[in-house]
């Protein structure tokens, strides 16, 4: 009887452990989500003239959109502040990629309007989809890769 | 006339552990199947998968339903366990309780 009792206790306080583990594992986890800044990470690869997916920021408030291209001897980084007015158009103001940099700002709903560009060629860069969107494209001859940073 | 008040009591003491460990297993789940974006540096990495598809990309929308999902998750998850920590007080912590009554 005694270990019957023994057993059960242990079992008991086993389960206990077990929840309790799951339980701030799962807090944890929600903590690191909830705390992290608005901040997305996107890595491209994309093959001579291709576009990636398109890419949605947030409506009516400054977006951060940074790029980099990391293929070696192409290397380079831009950005810009960017605004959507949803079913209008993208604006934005930032500085294109070295060398030499330079301002660019405009604004257009128009596909294939240049925006900014990320290598040392000037020909990978992020350019307009729709009023709404835009693709990182790459207009170079081999492939290209990459990241772009969006922070809102 | 004890009797069945003591049962309904006891049916209703039942309904409850059910109940806490209902949803512990909700929030379990929730943080299983939830969208799972992987955090690095302090940002959300989108699935590379995601950019090389024909599909729009809505990276907002993304961390707002990831957010959604692990609150919920957190909340049922630490609101179960703390509810069943109280519920077996009795197994856990016989001699506390003991000392308490």
């Amino acid at each position: 009887m005694r270990v019957y009792k023994k057993v059960r206790r242990f079992g008991s306080l086993f389960l206990a452990a077990v929840v309790a583990i799951l339980t701030l594992s799962v807090m944890v986890h929600a903590t690191q989500v909830i705390t992290t800044p608005n901040a997305a990470f996107f890595t491209y690869s994309l093959a001579a003239g291709a576009n990636s997916a398109p890419i949605t920021p947030v409506a009516n408030q400054s977006v951060l959109v940074m790029g980099t291209q990391t293929t070696f001897g192409f290397r380079g980084v831009g950005q810009v502040s960017m605004l959507r007015i949803a079913g209008s158009f993208l604006e934005w103001s930032g500085l294109e990629s070295c060398c030499p940099s330079a301002i660019t700002s405009s604004f257009s709903g128009v596909a294939g309007t240049h925006i900014v560009w990320l290598d040392f060629s000037h020909v990978v860069g992020i350019q307009v989809n729709t009023p709404d969107t835009f693709v990182v494209h790459n207009g170079a001859a081999g492939a290209r890769t990459g990241n772009v940073t969006l922070i809102w | 006339m004890e009797l069945p008040v003591k049962n309904k009591r006891n049916a209703r003491r039942v309904w409850l552990g059910l109940l806490l460990w209902a949803g512990l297993a909700a929030g379990l789940l929730a943080q299983a199947f939830g969208p799972h974006l992987k955090i690095q540096n302090n940002k959300f990495v989108i699935p590379p998968s995601l950019l090389s598809g024909e599909k729009e990309v809505h990276p907002d929308e993304m961390v707002t339903r990831e957010r959604r999902m692990q609150a919920l998750s957190g909340i049922l998850t630490l609101g179960s366990g703390l509810g069943l920590g109280f519920y077996y007080r009795q197994t856990l912590f016989p001699k506390a309780t003991l000392k308490g009554d």
